[in-house]
């Protein structure tokens, strides 16, 4: 084998700064790898992320923290009841110049940041929570006929509290598909509660983290995760399993037939595949493998499908679903 | 590596012709691959095939057994059909490079780069970009992890338990094939009837008259009762052993309660053996006593059936119950008659003994008109025995001594 090209650095260069990236919210988010692995596969995928657990597991701080490593800009919206659509994308206001001349101008909300926290956004009306969807899905703002563009790379990271439930307006199926991951923050074990302690007791790291790399940085190793080879078997298994969570499909799997009402939609499959590519990438590769679609099934579907009520009734939610589903499409392929 | 089992992945076509090593050791792996899937195919055809053999053949015993075919060469033939059948489609059916990459890809460790490869350079399409070297690398180096994985991993023929079990449903087939000629030929009747015609029966014969007269001294001595009243029990096993067949069916054919006007005990006893005596010689004076001594007509008629059946003697507690005089006469003349017809090895004789009874019956049946002789006679065979049935003069002899020692005891005991 030659030495390595310069191209080839590409794909080094890009998993070196991905595990660092990994490395640095390992140590200051304690105890929640899978969930750092996975929250930065899907912003260099290109995707969004809803983050869903009780309050107080870092959700904020984790955002912080992977906005300060990629030196991207924050922007934070505390949804409420009263927020209105115009809070979140900004609106023209009447201005006077200084040579008295007054006009409209169109004052960006805190959507046009390159990593927008949306804080407990089930606490949004449908009305404000529909004002991000366009900017989700086309990267812009349309206002007053105008469209303006958001900055790149551009990642949302929404939080949602699962008790809660109170004065809240759960997310309709159409904007949970918006997101690539959903993801469950989950309670650290006893040695991370203790690790927290000498990590964040004075301090807060996030607040004090240095940047590792920049916005480039991100889209040239996006660009990377991109190119990486996708060989017809994998394709074809990324198909398998997305028609596995259909229930009424010819190749659904057993699971899905009895407690599934909806299944994944053709965009859960993209996501699934760009969310794989940053995973081979990580590992080091450039082709996808199939044990890259199965890590990041389960948070790439478990927001994508819908449960029979009878099956909800019985106590099963979306991963044990997802768990049987994987079982028999792990077979399959 | 043999020409036909070598990738068509043509080194040319990738653009990354400077990885030339790293192409053959790739090329080179999944050919291994393929020669071990092909072989494992083959050995897994084997192994279906000796299954499939095992059961042919044991179908084949069992429908042997049941209809008596088909014959082990045919059953040999389909057998051995179905085995080439199943090896030769394994060995014609040769993995394709996609199965071969897939393999590598699934169990030594490949994840998904050989697939990928292959697709990348077979079809001779692919651009030189960072991806590719960076796959081309990437399967350089997992190369030799993936041949050590293939070395290890030899998966165990399992041949041992088909084989066995076609040896053994082999064994068992040609062995149950070999059975049904012995088996008709023994079985088959008119063979077997063929056999007794050709074996002489004998009949019981007292053979000469220093005996006849030995039985009549025997006879003419009075004779007590043979069992006492207070043991019945021991008295019918007694008379059970020696009893005649006819004499012991009589009895069993008696009623089990005593009748108003019916003879009594003993006195029906000696009319039962009377009767079955008369049964053998309608025309001896055997006859005539019958006659006289016959006034139980349903009594004559259950001795000559118990006499042409041969059935019954012995299993009729009634029949038992024997304390006559001369029950004891007749279970001491019976007795030199059985142990004259069964000497060690004179088998035709032992036969001609079940139905000699039967033989008489059917003279009895004739002569008084009754209907029982036909089941009688075929109860009992075979006819052989019907050309001794003339008793010679030993025998009228003491058959004569024996009725007028039976009238001369009824006499007595009125």
């Amino acid at each position: 084998m030659n030495a390595a090209s310069p191209e080839d650095l590409g794909f080094a260069d890009a998993q070196q700064r991905l595990l660092e990236i990994r490395a640095l919210l390992d140590g200051v988010i304690v105890g929640q790898e899978a969930l750092v692995t996975d929250l930065v596969t899907a912003v260099f995928a290109g995707g969004h992320v809803l983050l869903e657990g009780l309050p107080g597991l870092g959700k904020t701080h984790l955002a912080k923290a992977l906005a300060a490593a990629l030196g991207l800009q924050f922007s934070r919206v505390q949804c409420t009841p009263d927020l209105m659509p115009a809070d979140v994308t900004g609106g023209e206001v009447y201005t006077t110049a200084p040579g008295g001349a007054s006009s409209f101008v169109f004052r960006p909300g805190p959507v046009f940041a390159q990593l927008l926290l949306v804080d407990e956004i089930n606490r949004a009306t449908p009305r404000t929570q529909a004002a991000l969807l366009e900017a989700m899905q086309e990267m812009q703002v349309t206002n007053a006929g105008a469209c303006h563009r958001l900055p790149t790379p551009f990642c949302v990271l929404a939080t949602q509290n699962p008790i809660e439930l109170e004065g809240t307006y759960p997310l309709p199926e159409a904007q949970l598909d918006r997101f690539m991951f959903k993801l469950k923050v989950p309670f650290p074990a006893r040695e991370s509660l203790r690790a927290l302690l000498d990590v964040s007791l004075d301090r807060e790291p996030a607040d004090t983290l240095a940047a590792i790399a920049g916005p480039d940085d991100v889209l040239r190793i996006a660009a990377v995760c991109r190119s990486t080879l996708l060989a017809e078997r994998c394709k074809q298994a990324a198909v398998s399993l997305v028609l596995a969570t259909q229930p009424d499909a010819g190749e659904q799997a057993s699971a899905a037939r009895r407690h599934l009402r909806y299944g994944a939609s053709p965009r859960a499959l993209q996501s699934l595949v760009r969310a794989a590519r940053v995973r081979a990438v990580m590992a080091g590769r450039s082709h996808v493998d199939i044990a890259d679609l199965e890590a990041v099934a389960a948070p790439v579907l478990r927001h994508r499908i819908l449960l029979r009520l009878e099956s909800e009734l019985d106590g099963l939610d979306a991963d044990t679903v997802l768990e049987s589903v994987l079982g028999e499409w792990r077979n399959r392929t | 590596m043999s020409p036909a089992n070598r990738p068509t992945v043509n080194p040319s076509l990738h653009p990354l012709s400077t990885d030339a090593s790293g192409f053959a050791a790739v090329a080179s792996l999944l050919a291994a691959v393929r020669r071990q899937l092909w072989r494992e195919r083959f050995v897994n055809a084997t192994r279906t095939a000796l299954w499939v053999w095992a059961a042919i053949l044991a179908a084949a015993a069992a429908l042997h057994l049941a209809v008596g075919q088909p014959r082990l060469g045919i059953a040999l033939a389909v057998a051995a059909g179905a085995w080439l059948a199943a090896t030769a489609g394994a060995a014609l059916r040769r993995p394709t490079e996609p199965e071969s990459a897939l393999f590598a890809d699934r169990f030594l460790g490949g994840e998904s780069a050989y697939s990928t490869w292959l697709e990348a350079w077979a079809g001779g399409n692919a651009t030189d970009t960072p991806a590719l070297h960076r796959l081309a690398q990437w399967t350089a180096a997992a190369v030799p992890a993936s041949r050590r994985a293939l070395d290890t991993r030899q998966p165990p023929s399992r041949l041992v338990r088909p084989l066995a079990a076609a040896g053994i449903c082999t064994a068992v087939a040609a062995l149950v094939t070999a059975l049904p000629t012995a088996e008709r030929d023994a079985s088959g009747e008119p063979e077997r009837e063929a056999r007794a015609a050709a074996t002489p029966v004998e009949a019981p014969s007292l053979g000469d008259d220093a005996l006849a007269r030995e039985l009549a001294a025997e006879l003419a001595t009075p004779a007590g009762p043979s069992v006492g009243p207070g043991d019945p029990g021991r008295g019918s096993m007694g008379q059970a052993d020696g009893a005649d067949p006819a004499a012991s069916a009589a009895m069993a054919r008696e009623p089990r309660t005593a009748e108003p006007g019916a003879p009594r005990e003993g006195e029906r006893r000696a009319t039962a053996a009377e009767a079955a005596v008369a049964a053998t010689d309608g025309a001896s004076p055997v006859g005539t006593a019958g006659a006289d001594l016959g006034a139980d007509d349903r009594l004559r008629a259950s001795a000559t059936r118990a006499a042409g059946t041969g059935r019954e003697a012995g299993t009729s507690r009634d029949g038992l119950a024997a304390t006559t005089d001369g029950s004891r006469a007749l279970q001491g003349a019976m007795t030199v008659q059985r142990r004259d017809v069964t000497r060690p090895g004179d088998e035709a004789a032992r036969q001609a003994d079940m139905t000699q009874a039967g033989t008489y019956d059917g003279e009895a049946a004739a002569a008084s008109g009754d209907s029982i002789a036909a089941p009688a006679a075929a109860a009992a065979r075979p006819p052989a025995a019907r050309r001794e049935a003339a008793l010679s003069p030993a025998e009228t002899a003491y058959v004569t001594a024996w009725a007028e020692a039976a009238r001369a005891s009824r006499a007595e005991h009125r």
